[in-house]
């Protein structure tokens, strides 16, 4: 932690390491070009959705601590403000990379290829259409994240009830448009394969993913200055029950789709299961519980840990890596790889995450003049 | 045991965490404090130690875990293994909401029932105010008041500073346990009686559950229990097949089939024992094990019907078909050979019709031998036929030959005889 923090309180020293962490994965990316070609799309779909899931998990925050009239998170509000400035950011990245994987390799046809039964699933993820869709949830996460950031702002100084409407209409959207997009980017990889969990299950990372980073920036900001002496051991107790709470909710999900498959044993849903438990994926697939669920579970079980930052942050980066984890168990089978392969690729797409993500952060704080 | 204590009454919450912080900096010890909600950081302002609740809602969680995990492998992969949807018998995933369930159910019920048991909570307790409104708008910090060290006056000056409401001097007395029911107070509130009454009572109320457990728990015979937890599965509520009924018709539960009822597996066959139902049992049936298009029978079929045949066939018809069975030793008539005459000529279906109906003084197997074991006899009735057959032929050609042999040496022995008698 001190090593984090003598790097955060010099920002011009952690903006020249980010750099060097965004050149790093932008290299190993080349390098993977030449090497493992087939590899770099999922990967950079992986990057983008994660670094996506990040903002709207922050977004999220905002809108659902506003709904229940939480007032502890005004301390560290600034946080999740800014988390969800960079949608707009990520946005166009995103939308290049999804609607470039629709193009090169149609999801219809492949919908198609299994039975004359699909027509509506291959008008459905027909590439104009699928593009077309794209567009839209990232346009409208683009808006309403970028305006629940700036009522969050305003309502320091006066109130207005916008903030309030604008968290309500954001939560019923976000239900809908959040389901509908996580189909379309990750679960449509597998145009044969379908899930109805898979809407809820990909919110329930994303928000506990949203949560590690509130609190894992929380706490280096208030290593960096503005928000020392604002958080408090309070402000740590309340969000080490959020993370607590929020992985307990995703291995809840988790279980309920992996059960419901398992049990009816259906052979169109289970080799999603089956593909990703076997082989070299099998101690991955143990390891994404391990990380997501048992030990967050485990060690913020006492209250002590709850209030520690020391705990609190070493548990936050264990969510994130399980995050990463849980979406590369996703993505990379559905795209031909027959098994795990830590090369290039991956390598580029974390350290190009967290230079990426990091500059982004920077840039908005600076913006908002919370960072010099 | 009576104490005398120190009631500071307050009107906000602010008050009541400066007059807790008073108290804990001058080493007064606090007894309790009542507020009408959960005040923020009172526990710390009293100095309160973390609560050892939290280890008896986990031991209680963890051990409900581990127990029902191994409660589930035992019933549904030991003692009784299961078959669900073909799943393995220790199927983990489905163990998973039962774990989780229980573990819930058992961690909060444990922890409310040792946080009553700690606080002495408990059904029907009168609750006593300390001070009225402390379940509405005051908040009360209740502190020892030991009037050796200090004085009441000094006392009452070192609360005055947190601006308390009102404080009141009182004596109060310890709680009695909880086995001592009997406890008896004079209208201010002084124990009049500490009597024996309520221990007693107490001990009756033990020998009484004790005894009830026995009586409950302890079977009288093997056969029966004293208290029958799940009556609709030690009593079923269905009549038995052979019970007496007010109902239906001929007064038993049992019934006849209904007209033309056909058992499973069994499509019925419209033939009787006439000679002409035999003749189109023969041209219609055919024998359903047949040897494949390759003419290769597979051997199942076959060794059933050979055992079939040795426990029913045998005793007359003998182990080769001979008609040389044991009975027709002592008398019984001799069924014909197999390998002779008319039996040869006879179709499957035939066959099948006198396995079935009887015919001369064979009588009917279809009581004791099912039908697919009836047509796997015939195939091993065919096997022995052919091998009769080709013993006959056998015969038959080693008598020619030996025939033919006796004729040639006989030639020769007259050849022989004609040429000795030659020179």
């Amino acid at each position: 932690m001190t090593v984090i923090a003598a790097d955060v309180t010099a920002p011009q020293r952690i903006s020249r390491l980010l750099t060097i962490l965004s050149g790093a994965g932008g290299v190993a990316f080349l390098l993977g070009l030449l090497i493992t070609p087939n590899l770099v799309w999922p990967n950079l779909l992986l990057m983008c959705f994660y670094m996506f899931g990040l903002g709207l998990g922050a977004t999220l925050f905002l809108a659902l601590t506003r709904l229940m009239g939480a007032q502890w998170c005004r301390a560290i509000q600034i946080v999740p403000e800014s988390m969800a400035k960079t949608i707009p950011l990520v946005a166009p990245l995103l939308g290049v990379v999804v609607i470039m994987g629709a193009i090169q390799r149609p999801l219809a046809e492949s919908a198609v290829l299994h039975g004359e039964s699909f027509w509506f699933k291959s008008a459905w993820l027909s590439t104009g259409f699928f593009a077309g869709r794209t567009v839209f949830y990232l346009v409208v996460f683009s808006l309403l994240s970028l305006g629940l950031a700036s009522c969050s702002r305003r309502s320091r100084e006066t109130t207005s009830p916008l903030f309030g409407r604008l968290s309500a209409l954001f939560m019923v959207v976000f239900a809908i448009v959040f389901s509908a997009a996580s189909v379309d980017w990750i679960q449509a990889l597998d145009p044969d394969w379908f899930s109805t969990m898979w809407g809820v299950y990909q919110f329930s990372g994303v928000f506990v993913t949203g949560l590690a980073t509130i609190t894992l920036l929380a706490i280096l900001l208030e290593q960096a200055g503005p928000l020392q002496g604002i958080l408090t051991k309070k402000h740590l107790h309340t969000l080490g029950i959020l993370l607590f709470s929020f992985s307990s909710f995703w291995m809840y999900i988790w279980l309920c789709q992996y059960m419901l498959i398992w049990y009816a044993n259906i052979s169109e849903e289970t080799f999603y299961f089956f593909d990703r438990s076997h082989g070299l994926w099998g101690p991955l697939f143990i390891a994404n519980l391990f990380l997501n669920w048992l030990i967050p579970f485990l060690v913020l079980l006492p209250r002590p840990a709850k209030q520690s930052a020391s705990v609190l942050w070493k548990v936050a980066v264990v969510i994130l890596v399980g995050r990463w984890l849980d979406l590369y168990i996703a993505i990379i089978p559905a795209r031909d790889a027959g098994f795990p392969l830590f090369g290039f690729c991956e390598v580029g797409g974390i350290l190009g995450t967290i230079g990426l993500f990091g500059l982004l952060m920077l840039h908005v704080l600076r913006k908002d003049s919370i960072l010099a | 045991m009576s104490k005398r204590v120190l009631v500071a009454t307050y009107q906000c919450e602010e008050d009541i965490l400066s007059g807790a912080r008073v108290a804990r900096a001058e080493g007064i010890t606090i007894l309790d404090a009542y507020t009408p909600y959960a005040v923020h950081g009172l526990d710390e302002a009293m100095g309160l130690k973390a609560s050892r609740l939290t280890w008896v809602c986990f031991a209680f969680g963890a051990s409900a875990a581990i127990f029902m995990t191994w409660f589930q492998l035992w019933t549904s992969a030991i003692s009784w293994p299961i078959n669900i949807g073909g799943k393995p018998w220790n199927s983990l995933p489905a163990y998973a909401p039962v774990i989780f369930e229980a573990m819930v159910l058992c961690a909060g019920l444990g922890t409310v029932a040792v946080l009553f048991l700690v606080c002495r909570l408990r059904p029907g307790k009168k609750t006593k105010l300390v001070v009225d409104g402390i379940t509405n708008d005051r908040f009360a910090l209740v502190v020892v008041h030991d009037s050796a060290e200090r004085g009441v006056e000094e006392t009452r000056q070192l609360f005055e500073a947190s601006g308390p409401l009102a404080l009141e001097e009182r004596v109060i007395d310890e709680e009695p346990s909880w086995w001592q029911v009997g406890v008896r107070r004079s209208d201010d509130g002084e124990v009049a009686e500490r009597g024996w009454l309520g221990t007693i009572n107490m001990v009756l109320l033990s020998v009484l559950v004790v005894l009830v457990g026995v009586n409950l728990f302890v079977p009288l015979s093997p056969n029966e229990t004293n208290w029958e937890i799940f009556r609709e599965m030690m009593r079923s509520p269905a009549p038995g097949a052979l019970s007496r009924s007010k109902v239906l018709p001929g007064g038993i539960t049992f019934q006849e089939p209904v007209a033309n009822t056909v058992a499973r597996g069994l499509p019925p066959l419209h033939y009787d024992a006439s000679e002409e139902s035999a003749a189109a049992a023969g041209r219609e049936l055919e024998n359903p094990y047949r040897a494949n298009e390759e003419g290769v029978l597979e051997p199942g079929p076959l060794q059933r019907g050979q055992k079939i045949f040795t426990v029913y066939c045998v005793a007359c018809h003998g182990p080769r078909g001979g008609g040389d069975g044991l009975v027709t030793k002592r008398g019984f008539p001799s069924p014909p050979s197999f390998g002779a005459g008319k039996l040869n000529t006879l179709a499957d279906g035939q066959l099948f019709h006198i396995l079935t109906y009887g015919r001369g003084n064979m009588p009917p197997h279809a009581g004791q031998v099912p039908r697919e074991d009836r047509w796997k006899a015939i195939l091993y009735v065919r096997q022995l036929q052919e091998k009769a057959v080709a013993q006959a032929e056998a015969a038959a050609k080693k008598a020619e030959a030996e025939a033919d042999a006796k004729d040639k040496t006989g030639e020769d022995k007259t050849a022989g005889a004609a040429g000795e008698e030659k020179p």
